[in-house]
């Protein structure tokens, strides 16, 4: 190397020194504002995902790092060791013994070529590992931060009862489509659900449950009112089904009274049924009217037999919507499956020929419902009534006295306690037993039958006792 | 000041002869005393740094001889007082005698004691009283005498060059501590070397000395003086001499646990300043034009060490002011380059 440049050289080595202690400050204080924003970050992103924010402004929290790193990396780069000092620990390391120092205060002279060979600079290193540690931490923090859950801190404290009002939502929405329930009625127990997801709280679940029982016993008080409406239209479209093909097929064979009065009863099933529900309105009007003049074709009885068939499907299927979605209870559903099939529509003629009063034709129509043995097969489902007077009441039984207890044979008995009290006959049948169960009960002259093989037992308990 | 602007260095060639006749001065002494030229080179630097030498020997390790054969070397004048217990401060910086005048008056007239002189040597200071010891106070720091209220300037140069037997010994007084802070230099003479005993012992009668080849005149030791003012001491380095110096004080943040520990009272700022002088003259022992750290170093220990006083406990822990010099040079970085903090320098391998 030219001596005349080494001068510069060292000039360069001191400016190339401070650069880098330089940038090496900035680089610990780029690790110290990582810490920092880790931790400051990493609690706010908690702080916010447990407050159920889960859109965190990750754009604002880069920024915020970007300028604390730039912020501290700048005064950490301002702070480094001065020229001067700088200069001092080169004219050490290469033993310029003070030559490079006072190049900085005053001309060589002819010295600069007299300055020794430049040495390498010295290795500047960082060699904060708590730093490094403390960076790593908090990048990890903010890491497991961006996985907690997003969860409203209020969220341990609500009672979920999501499923509960999804349930109770879909019932609702089944009831508004079976046309059971009054849109007033509707928007109340929308209201009522709406009121129960805002103001459940874990804090006091009881209450929460008791509203939510509340509303489904509301829920639940409408469907039982549509089922018990929807079996009755259906008992009234089965009978009129039942009453209307018995009519068509035996019509002819009743006398004009009887028929008169199946007719009647037959206008009142329809009007019945036509005043029940609209799925009944399928019903001709003009049927009934007929029906009560006595002049319905053989054909119109036919027709008026398959539209109650049809309507009374449809008001059933609407009962089983209502019954898949648990809303009608087990004895309802019961009733709603017996009226699902074809009445028997058999044996009018014969029955109303026992039964010509009204009453007749309501005992016939109750007799074939779907599910019924009908008429023709005896009544077994009949009421029973106790108004009457039956034949065995009349009659007198023959008293007879009921053999009285064999005695026992003593031969195999042993005495193992004497009673004082009076020997009696035992009353209405066996004797209580004692505690003791096989010993006799005080005043009762029936001695137990012991086992050979529990005497010496029995024995034993009385000494002891004794 | 720019750079530019500055008084600039001594170039190698003004500086050369000066460095020349400080070599040539320093071989002649190694030639004229056999062995101990790190010693040597002590006084001469301690001499060019125009201050006052106290060294510290057993009796006849060659104290005297080494301050009779500098005094050859130089021409200068040369005064020697052999203290005793019984000395007093008129011994050594004269007295007022009553006279008669040519005219018949009585008057007092000044008689100059021995301390009017370039050269002073003050052999076994310490075991003259305190009060004789304080009596060269004022001529050692101002250089003048006072006495009846007249002040009268001592000859240019003025060193005292004195010598004292380890305080153990019977009959000495302990140097006060403002008399020991006015020695630029306390210089430790150890016994000869075996080597070099034979040597004295094989050519030379009665260990006499051989004659000097070389003196130094005035003149050039004012040349050697004026040199001296022109070595540069950086500011890096004037700033490791004042660390040096505050860390000496058990109070200092920068003082090492020795120091807090173990000293009771550091360095004053003669202390600074003398090292600095020191260190300079060093420099211009080596033929540079600046002081370094390097410098600093060499003197430190004769500079500090008798400059520490240390708690009466540290003298039964061991502790030397030695060792607490020692300890001040390896805790405190020359360059005070305050690093960024978790960040190092590593040399390269």
């Amino acid at each position: 190397m030219n001596v005349s440049s080494r001068l510069s050289v060292y000039e360069s080595q001191i400016d190339a020194l401070r650069l880098r202690l330089g940038l090496a400050g900035a680089a610990r204080a780029g690790l110290v504002a990582a810490w920092i924003w880790g931790f400051t970050w990493g609690t706010l992103l908690l702080v916010l995902r447990l407050g159920g924010l889960g859109s965190a402004p990750w754009l604002l929290a880069a920024t915020a790092l970007g300028a604390l790193a730039g912020v501290l990396g700048w005064r950490a780069y301002r702070s480094r060791p001065e020229a001067l000092r700088v200069r001092a620990l080169v004219d050490a390391h290469s033993a310029c013994d003070g030559l490079l120092m006072a190049a900085a205060e005053a001309p060589l002279g002819g010295w600069d070529t007299r300055l020794p060979e430049p040495r390498p600079l010295p290795r500047v290193r960082l060699k904060d590992g708590r730093s490094g540690a403390l960076a790593a931490l908090a990048l990890a923090y903010v890491l497991a931060a961006t996985l907690v859950p997003v969860k409203p801190l209020g969220a341990a404290g609500r009672l979920d009862i999501a499923s509960d009002v999804a349930r109770l939502a879909g019932d609702l929405e089944a009831l508004k489509e079976e046309g059971v329930l009054e849109p007033e009625r509707e928007e109340s127990l929308k209201d009522a659900v709406e009121a129960l997801v805002r103001e459940s709280s874990g804090s006091d679940p009881a209450r929460t449950w008791e509203a939510l029982d509340h509303v489904e016993a509301g829920v639940k008080a409408a469907a039982d009112q549509a089922a018990e409406k929807g079996l009755a239209t259906a008992t009234s479209l089965a009978d009129t089904e039942a009453l209307a093909s018995a009519l068509a097929r035996e019509g002819e064979q009743l006398e004009k009274d009887a028929r008169s009065a199946a007719m009647q009863g037959l206008a009142e099933k329809v009007d019945e049924a036509r005043s029940a529900a609209k799925a009944a309105a399928a019903l001709p009007a003009d049927v009934a009217r007929a029906a009560r003049e006595g002049s319905l074709s053989k054909e119109q009885l036919e027709s008026l037999a398959a539209a109650a068939s049809g309507a009374k499907k449809a008001t059933l299927d609407s009962l089983k919507k209502l019954a898949s979605r648990n809303l009608l209870d087990a004895k309802a559903v019961r009733r709603a499956s017996q009226l699902d099939g074809a009445p028997q529509g058999q044996g009018l003629a014969s029955f109303l020929d026992k039964n010509r009063n009204k009453e007749g034709v309501e005992g016939f129509c109750e007799a074939n419902r779907p599910g019924k043995g009908g008429t023709n097969r005896g009544r077994g489902d009949a009421a029973l009534a106790f108004d009457g007077e039956t034949k065995e009441q009349k009659e007198r039984f023959q008293e007879k006295a009921l053999p009285g207890a064999e005695a026992r044979s003593l031969h195999d008995s042993a005495v193992v306690a004497l009673s004082t009290a009076e020997p009696e006959a035992a009353k209405g049948g066996a004797p209580a037993a004692s505690t003791l169960g096989n010993t006799p009960a005080a005043g009762t002259n029936v001695a137990p039958r012991v086992l050979p093989r529990h005497r010496e037992t029995v024995s034993r308990y009385f000494e002891r006792t004794q | 000041m720019k750079n530019e602007d500055r008084p600039a260095l001594p170039t190698p060639e003004e500086l050369a002869p000066a460095a020349e006749t400080a070599r040539r001065l320093l071989a002649e002494l190694d030639r004229l005393l056999l062995g101990r030229p790190e010693l040597h080179r002590l006084v001469l630097a301690g001499l060019l740094a125009k201050g006052h030498l106290l060294l510290e020997g057993l009796p006849g390790v060659g104290k005297t001889a080494l301050i009779v054969a500098l005094s050859k070397l130089l021409d200068l004048e040369f005064k020697r007082v052999q203290f005793t217990p019984d000395l007093m401060p008129g011994d050594i910086l004269g007295t007022h005698l009553l006279r008669e005048s040519a005219a018949g008056h009585r008057e007092m007239a000044f008689q100059p004691g021995p301390v009017f002189t370039n050269l002073l040597l003050a052999d076994e200071i310490n075991r003259a009283s305190p009060k004789t010891q304080s009596a060269l106070l004022e001529a050692m720091q101002e250089g003048a005498v006072t006495q009846l209220g007249t002040t009268r300037k001592l000859p240019r140069p003025f060193f005292v060059l004195a010598s004292q037997n380890p305080i153990e010994l019977e009959g000495t007084y302990p140097l006060p501590e403002a008399q020991l802070d006015r020695f630029l230099f306390k210089l430790e003479v150890a016994p000869a070397a075996t080597k070099d005993l034979e040597e004295l012992v094989a050519t030379r009668r009665r260990g006499e000395p051989p004659s000097p080849t070389f003196t130094l005149t005035r003149d050039s030791l004012d040349a050697l003086f004026a040199a001296m003012d022109r070595i540069a001491l950086p500011r890096p380095v004037a700033r490791y001499i004042a660390r040096l110096v505050s860390a000496s004080h058990a109070t200092s943040p920068e003082a090492p646990a020795v120091v807090k520990s173990a000293v009771a009272y550091g360095a004053s700022p003669r202390a600074a300043i003398g090292l600095a002088e020191a260190a300079r003259a060093n420099a211009l022992l080596a033929g540079r034009p600046a002081a370094g750290f390097a410098d600093v170093r060499a003197v430190a220990r004769a500079v500090l060490a008798h400059r520490v006083l240390l708690q009466p406990t540290a003298r039964f822990d061991g502790i030397t002011t030695a060792r607490v010099v020692t300890e001040l040079l390896s805790a405190i970085d020359e360059a005070g380059a305050v690093l960024p903090a978790g960040v190092a320098l590593e040399s390269p391998s």
